[in-house]
C-alpha cells in the first residue's frame, strides 16, 4: 500500500489517474480507515488531499461558498457567514459522530462515501449544492445528488477527485434545515434524514423550495413532488401534511436492524414536516 | 469504613499508570493473532499456510495439526472446574461453533502476525448449525438432567392454586443474546523462566487461572504465576478460564520467547463467553386484594453442545415474594454456539425481567397500583423453606425511591399522561441480588510507623475493591487510608474468591478486618502487659484503635509506635483466612485449588440479599415512536455500605446497563449460519452520554448482624437486574402497548 500527499490538485489527479490498482483519495479517513481496518477495502495507493492548499479553505464567490473537499466538520461550524445563509448544511455536516470525528470529517467523504445514510448529503441536495471534480480531463461541476448511484458507489470516473462543494447564492427570505432520526440520542447512523431548503416571497408564499431524504433508498434522492406541496403555499398545516404524504411516498427503503421499512416510511414524513417547520421559520428570519 | 473515600487508585488510572496485562513490558516480545472459524458446524478439510508463512516475521502458525493433544481438556467451571468449557484448543479438526480459533499466527510484530492471520487459508466441511432456542436440530432438556445439584424450587400445589385463582396471568417473555464487550480486549502475555510460566492477563480469578494452565499444560501450579493488577471491565466474561491462555502458553514454550496476545474487538464475541437469549413462560394467580397464590415459572436458556451452562434464576425469583405455591422448572437448549457464561447478574438479569413485568401486568388486571401489589407481597421469609432472611429493606427502597420520584402524582391508566408530542409512562420494578460469600485468606502486616501493606489475591474490576479494603485495614487499625497499601491481582498472594457474584467487599473486607484484628490483639496485649504506661491492666473489649493510638474509652492512650515498643518488635504481620457462614470446611482447600465456590443467597437456615427500587420515566414520541428515559430513580440496600461513593458508582453503572439491555444492547445473531453479525462498539450499542440524562442512585441504609461479621451485602450486580422490567412497564405506562421482548424496538409501538 502507498501513501501520498500531494500539494497540488493536479498531482492528485495524476496519482489517482496513474496505473495502481485500487486508488482512494484520503480526506478525514473517518470511512477510509475504518473500512481499511475491517479489511472491507484493501487499497494499493492512497492519496491524501490535505495537504492541498486550495482544498482546505472556505471562500466566498459570487455571494455563495466554495468549501474545499478537505475542510472539516469543525471548521464549518466555526464559520459565521456560511452558519448564517445554510444554517442546515452546516447543522447536518455537524451532526456527523463526535467532536473527534468532527475535526476530521469532511462533507466531501460523506458524499463520496456514498453511504445512502450520510447525514450532509441530503442538507447539500436540498440546497442545490454543486460537486467541483477535477480529473485527468479537467473540471466540472456535477449536482450534489448526482454524486453518488449506489451504497458505496459513485459516479467519479477513474482519477476523478471532488475538490470542492459550492454553495449557491442565498436567496432573500430563504431558509433550510436538516434532521435525522437515530435510534440513541448520539452518535449512531440515520434511519431517516430530511433536508429542507425553502424561499419565500414578501407575502410568506413559498416560491421555491427543495427536500431530500436520506437512508431511505440505495442513494439520498430529491423528492420533487415533496416540494411541489410546499411551493405555491404559506407553508401552513396543510401543506406540510401534503409534504409528509409526498416524502413518505418517495421512500423505497429496506429493513434492518435500526429501523423497518414501514418505520422509515411513517418517519420520513414526520421528519420533512419538521424540518420544513424549522426552514419556514428561518426564512421567516424567526 | 463508610465513608465516601476517593478510589486509591485513580490517579494512577488517570494519569495512564495503572497497568493492565497487555502494558507489562516483557523482554523481546513475539505477537500473536487468532485465526477463527468461518463456520459453525463441521470440520476442516485443509490448511494452506504457505502464504502465511511466506510472510517476513513469522515464526509459527500452530493449528490441530501441530498442536493436537498437547492441551489438556479443561474441566467446565460449571461442574465444579475453572474453564468456559471443555473444548481442548487445536486439539482436532472439529468445528462446534463460529469463531472458533482454528489457529494462532506468531510473529516478530504484531503487523507481521496479523498480515500473516489474514493469510491462513482454511478449507471447510460444512454442516447445518442449530443457531438458537427455536432452530432445527437443538436439544433440549431439563436443567435437573444435565446438573445434579440444579433443584427447582417448589412449595405447595401451584397447579391448583392457579386453578383456583381469580386472577391469573399467563405470558411468554424473551431476552437477546448479549455480549460483555469490556473496554479492555481478551489480552493474554505468556512468559517462561525454564519450567515456570508467568501469566499476564486479566482476570476475575487469579487462582483459578493459575490451576488450570497446571492442569491444562500438565505441570506444577507451584510454576504458575498469574498477574492481574487492573482490570478494564470484565462483567463476569474474565471469571472462567478460556481456551485462549493454554494456547499462547504452548506458543511461547515452543518459542522459548513471550508470547504476546490482544485478540480483536470482533473475536472476542466468539473466544470468550457470552449472556445467552432466554425465554420464559410466567404463571401467577392471585386473589382480588392482590395476595399472590401461585407462581409458575418455566424457563429456556440457550447453551453450547459442549458444556451445559445454566443459569437457572428461578433459583433468585421463588424466593422474593409471599407466595404460597411455587413451581419452577428450567430447561436448557443445546445449540451449535460457542459456551455461554457469566454476564453481571447473569440470573436475575434474564429471569426477573419476566417475574416484574408479569407482576406489572397483574397489577394491571387488578386496577392496582404495581408498588402496592409487591408492598402486599412482600416478605421477612423466604417463601420456600420459610428461613428468615438476614435483613430485608425492599418497601422501605420503594419508599424513599417514590418519594425522590414523585411517584404519588403517577395516573393509573395508561397512555394518561402526555407532554405535548410525548406519552409519558412511569414503570417500577424491583432489583434483587443473593449476597454471596467465600472463603478468603489475607496477609496484613503492620509497621511501628503506620505503614500497612494488604496482601489478598482478590480483584478490583474497576468496581472499587482497592478502596474498600484500604478503607476496612485503615478503620481497624486507627490510620488513614493513605497509609494503607493494598496488593490484589496475583496469585503469588493469599488466595481469595473468584469476583463474581458480588461477593469481594463481603468475603476480602471481613478476612483483611479478621487479620487487622490479630494484629491489634498482639499489639493491645503488649500495651496492657506492659509495666507502665496508660493501658495497664484494662481489658482488651474496653479499647479502639484511632489516629494512630489504642486509647480507652476515658481518652487513656497510647501510640502505636509505644506500643511496637512495649512489643519489642518493629512489625506485625498477620495472616487470616475466613470461612462464611454456611460455607462447607473444606472450601479453603478448595479455594487454593481455584474452585469458585461461593455460599449465600437462599441457604438452609436463612436467606441473604440485597435488594432495591427502579422507578423509571420514558417517553414515546406519538410520531416517530422515539423511546427516551428522561430519569431513573433506584433506591438500593444492602446492607453496611463500606464506601458510598463507589456504591453510588455501581449503581449508577448498573441502572445505565440496565436501560441499555433495554432499549439497545442486542447481539444479532445470523440464523441461518450461526454467526454474529454487529461484532463491534458501532452496532452493538449501548447508551451514550445523551440517552442517560438522569440517574440518581439512592443508598438506604440497612443494618444485619447476621449476614457475616462486618454486615456487608454485595451489590455490584444489583442494579442492572430489574431496570429493563421497569422499562418495559413504563412503555405499557406510555402506550398501552405491552413489549414482552427484549430489547423493547420502536417498532414494537408504531
Ligand atoms: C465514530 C464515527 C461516527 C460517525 N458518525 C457519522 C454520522 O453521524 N453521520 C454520517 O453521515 N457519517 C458518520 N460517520 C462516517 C464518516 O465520518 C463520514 O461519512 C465523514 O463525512 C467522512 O468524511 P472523511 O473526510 O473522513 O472521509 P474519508 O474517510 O477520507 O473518505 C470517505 C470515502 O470518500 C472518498 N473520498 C474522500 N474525499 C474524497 C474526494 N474529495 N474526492 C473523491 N473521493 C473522496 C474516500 O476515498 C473514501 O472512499 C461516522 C464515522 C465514525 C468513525
Amino acid at each position: 500500500m502507498r501513501y501520498e500527499a500531494p500539494t497540488t490538485a493536479k498531482e492528485a489527479v495524476r496519482l489517482m489517474a496513474g496505473k495502481a490498482g485500487m486508488a482512494r483519495v484520503l480526506a478525514g479517513g473517518t470511512d477510509l480507515l475504518v473500512q481499511i481496518r475491517t479489511d472491507r477495502i484493501a487499497p494499493d495507493l492512497i492519496v491524501d488531499i490535505k495537504r492541498i492548499a486550495g482544498m482546505r479553505s472556505i471562500m466566498t464567490k459570487s455571494g455563495g461558498f466554495r468549501i474545499g473537499a478537505a475542510v472539516s466538520g469543525a471548521e464549518l461550524g466555526e464559520h459565521k457567514a456560511l452558519r448564517r445563509a445554510w444554517p442546515g448544511v452546516v447543522e447536518a455536516a455537524n451532526l456527523i459522530g463526535s467532536i473527534q470525528i468532527q475535526s476530521r470529517a469532511t462533507m466531501g467523504g460523506n458524499l463520496c462515501n456514498a453511504s445512502p445514510a450520510a447525514d450532509s448529503v441530503p442538507a447539500l441536495v436540498a440546497a442545490g449544492a454543486t460537486a467541483v471534480i477535477v480529473g485527468p480531463r479537467g473540471r466540472r461541476s456535477l449536482p450534489v445528488e448526482d454524486v453518488a448511484v449506489a451504497p458505496g458507489r459513485t459516479s467519479l470516473k477513474k482519477g476523478e477527485i471532488v475538490e470542492a462543494i459550492v454553495l449557491p447564492k442565498r436567496a432573500p427570505r430563504s431558509g433550510d434545515a436538516y434532521l435525522r432520526f437515530i435510534p440513541r440520542s448520539e452518535m449512531d447512523i440515520a434511519v431517516v434524514g430530511a433536508g429542507v431548503s425553502l424561499t419565500l416571497d414578501r407575502n410568506g408564499v413559498c416560491t421555491a423550495a427543495r427536500v431530500a431524504l436520506g437512508a431511505v433508498a440505495e442513494r439520498v434522492i430529491l423528492v420533487p413532488d415533496a416540494a411541489k406541496a410546499l411551493i405555491g403555499s404559506t407553508v401552513d398545516q396543510a401543506a406540510l401534511e401534503r409534504l409528509a404524504a409526498a416524502a413518505s411516498a418517495a421512500c423505497r427503503p429496506i429493513d434492518d436492524k435500526r429501523g423497518t421499512k414501514k418505520f422509515r416510511i411513517k418517519v420520513a414524513g414526520v421528519l420533512a414536516r419538521r424540518a420544513a417547520r424549522t426552514a419556514l421559520a428561518r426564512a421567516q428570519g424567526k | 469504613m463508610g465513608r465516601p473515600e476517593p478510589r486509591v487508585d485513580g490517579r494512577l488510572k488517570v494519569t495512564g499508570n495503572a497497568r493492565y496485562a497487555s502494558d507489562f513490558p516483557v523482554a523481546n516480545p513475539a505477537h500473536a493473532c487468532l485465526v477463527t472459524s468461518a463456520i459453525a458446524k463441521g470440520r476442516i478439510v485443509s490448511f494452506d499456510l504457505d502464504d502465511a508463512r511466506a510472510v517476513p516475521g513469522v515464526l509459527d502458525i500452530l493449528t490441530h495439526e501441530t498442536v493436537g493433544n498437547e492441551v489438556h481438556e479443561p474441566k467446565f467451571f460449571g461442574s465444579g472446574g475453572t474453564a468456559s468449557t471443555i473444548h481442548r484448543p487445536l486439539s482436532s479438526a472439529q468445528i462446534s461453533h463460529a469463531g472458533q480459533i482454528v489457529a494462532i499466527v506468531v510473529a516478530d510484530t504484531y503487523e507481521a502476525a496479523r498480515e500473516a492471520a489474514y493469510r491462513v487459508r482454511v478449507t471447510y466441511e460444512e454442516e447445518d448449525a442449530a443457531t438458537t432456542l427455536d432452530s432445527d436440530g437443538v436439544e433440549t432438556l431439563p436443567a435437573t438432567k444435565v446438573r445434579k445439584e440444579h433443584k427447582n424450587p417448589r412449595v405447595g400445589d401451584a397447579a391448583a392454586a392457579l386453578r383456583a385463582a381469580p386472577v391469573t396471568i399467563d405470558a411468554v417473555y424473551e431476552t437477546p443474546t448479549q455480549h460483555h464487550n469490556a473496554i479492555e480486549l481478551y489480552a493474554t502475555t505468556c512468559v517462561w523462566s525454564g519450567e515456570q510460566l508467568t501469566v499476564y492477563e486479566p482476570s476475575q480469578f487469579v487462582h483459578a487461572l493459575k490451576h488450570a494452565m497446571a492442569e491444562q499444560l500438565g505441570i506444577d501450579a507451584e510454576d504458575v504465576r498469574v498477574i492481574s493488577p487492573y482490570v478494564g471491565g470484565a462483567f463476569g466474561s474474565k471469571a472462567a478460564v478460556t481456551p485462549r491462555t493454554a494456547l499462547v502458553a504452548i506458543a511461547a514454550r515452543r518459542l522459548n520467547r513471550p508470547v504476546k496476545l490482544v485478540a480483536t474487538r470482533a473475536q472476542g464475541f466468539t473466544i470468550a463467553t457470552y449472556r445467552a437469549e432466554t425465554r420464559h413462560r410466567v404463571r401467577l394467580g392471585a386473589q382480588r386484594d392482590g395476595k399472590l397464590t401461585a407462581y409458575v415459572h418455566e424457563g429456556w436458556e440457550a447453551t453450547s453442545r459442549l458444556d451445559d451452562y445454566l443459569v437457572g434464576g428461578t433459583e433468585t425469583t421463588a424466593h422474593i415474594y409471599d407466595v404460597p405455591n411455587v413451581s419452577t422448572r428450567v430447561n436448557v437448549v443445546r445449540t451449535d454456539r460457542a459456551t455461554p457464561g457469566f454476564m453481571r447478574s447473569p440470573p436475575e438479569v434474564p429471569y426477573v425481567f419476566a417475574l416484574e413485568t408479569a407482576l406489572d401486568e397483574l397489577a394491571e388486571a387488578l386496577d392496582m397500583d404495581p408498588i402496592e401489589l409487591r408492598r402486599i407481597n412482600d416478605t421477612r421469609n423466604d417463601p420456600i423453606t420459610g428461613a428468615p432472611y438476614t435483613s430485608r429493606s425492599l418497601m422501605a427502597c420503594y419508599d424513599e425511591a417514590s418519594r425522590a420520584f414523585g411517584w404519588r402524582r403517577r395516573n393509573l391508566p395508561p397512555g394518561s399522561m402526555r407532554d405535548g408530542d410525548w406519552l409519558v409512562g412511569w414503570g417500577c420494578a424491583t432489583a434483587v441480588y443473593p449476597t454471596f460469600m467465600g472463603a478468603a485468606t489475607a496477609r496484613v502486616r503492620l509497621a511501628r510507623n503506620g505503614a500497612t501493606r494488604v496482601e489478598i489475591a482478590a480483584h478490583d474490576l474497576g468496581t472499587g475493591a482497592y478502596t474498600a479494603i484500604a478503607q476496612t485495614a485503615a478503620e481497624r487499625l486507627g490510620l488513614p487510608v493513605a497509609a494503607v497499601e493494598v496488593l490484589l491481582g496475583d496469585s503469588a498472594l493469599p488466595a481469595a474468591p473468584v469476583a463474581g457474584g458480588s461477593n469481594t467487599t463481603a468475603s476480602c473486607c471481613n478476612v483483611v478486618a479478621k487479620a487487622c484484628d490479630g494484629i491489634r490483639r498482639r499489639l493491645v496485649r503488649a500495651a496492657m502487659r506492659a509495666d507502665r504506661g496508660p493501658l495497664r491492666g484494662r481489658k482488651p473489649s474496653s479499647v479502639n484503635f484511632v489516629d494512630r493510638h489504642i486509647a480507652g474509652e476515658d481518652g487513656a492512650k497510647v501510640s502505636l509506635a509505644d506500643a511496637f515498643d512495649m512489643l519489642g518488635a518493629p512489625m506485625i504481620e498477620e495472616y487470616a483466612h475466613w470461612l462464611p457462614h454456611g460455607m462447607e470446611p473444606d472450601a479453603l482447600k478448595k479455594l487454593h485449588l481455584g474452585s469458585a465456590a461461593l455460599t449465600g443467597g437462599a441457604m438452609e437456615d436463612r436467606i441473604a440479599a440485597a435488594f432495591g427500587a427502579e422507578l423509571v420515566e420514558l417517553r414515546v414520541n406519538v410520531y416517530t415512536g422515539e423511546l427516551r428515559v428522561p430519569r431513573i430513580v433506584g433506591a438500593f440496600a444492602a446492607g453496611r455500605i463500606v464506601n458510598p461513593r463507589t456504591a453510588h458508582s455501581q449503581y449508577v453503572g448498573g441502572m445505565i446497563w440496565g436501560i441499555a439491555s433495554a432499549l439497545h444492547e442486542q447481539t444479532e445473531l445470523d440464523r441461518r449460519v450461526a454467526r454474529y453479525v454487529n461484532t463491534d462498539l458501532a452496532e452493538y450499542l449501548i447508551p451514550v452520554n445523551a440517552d442517560v440524562p438522569d440517574v440518581q442512585a439512592i443508598l438506604v441504609s440497612e443494618e444485619d448482624r447476621l449476614v457475616n461479621p462486618l454486615g456487608i451485602k454485595g451489590l455490584g450486580e444489583l442494579a442492572n437486574v430489574g431496570t429493563a422490567a421497569a422499562l418495559g412497564n413504563a412503555l405499557y405506562h406510555a402506550t398501552g402497548r405491552r413489549i414482552r421482548k427484549l430489547p423493547l424496538r420502536i417498532e414494537d409501538v408504531l
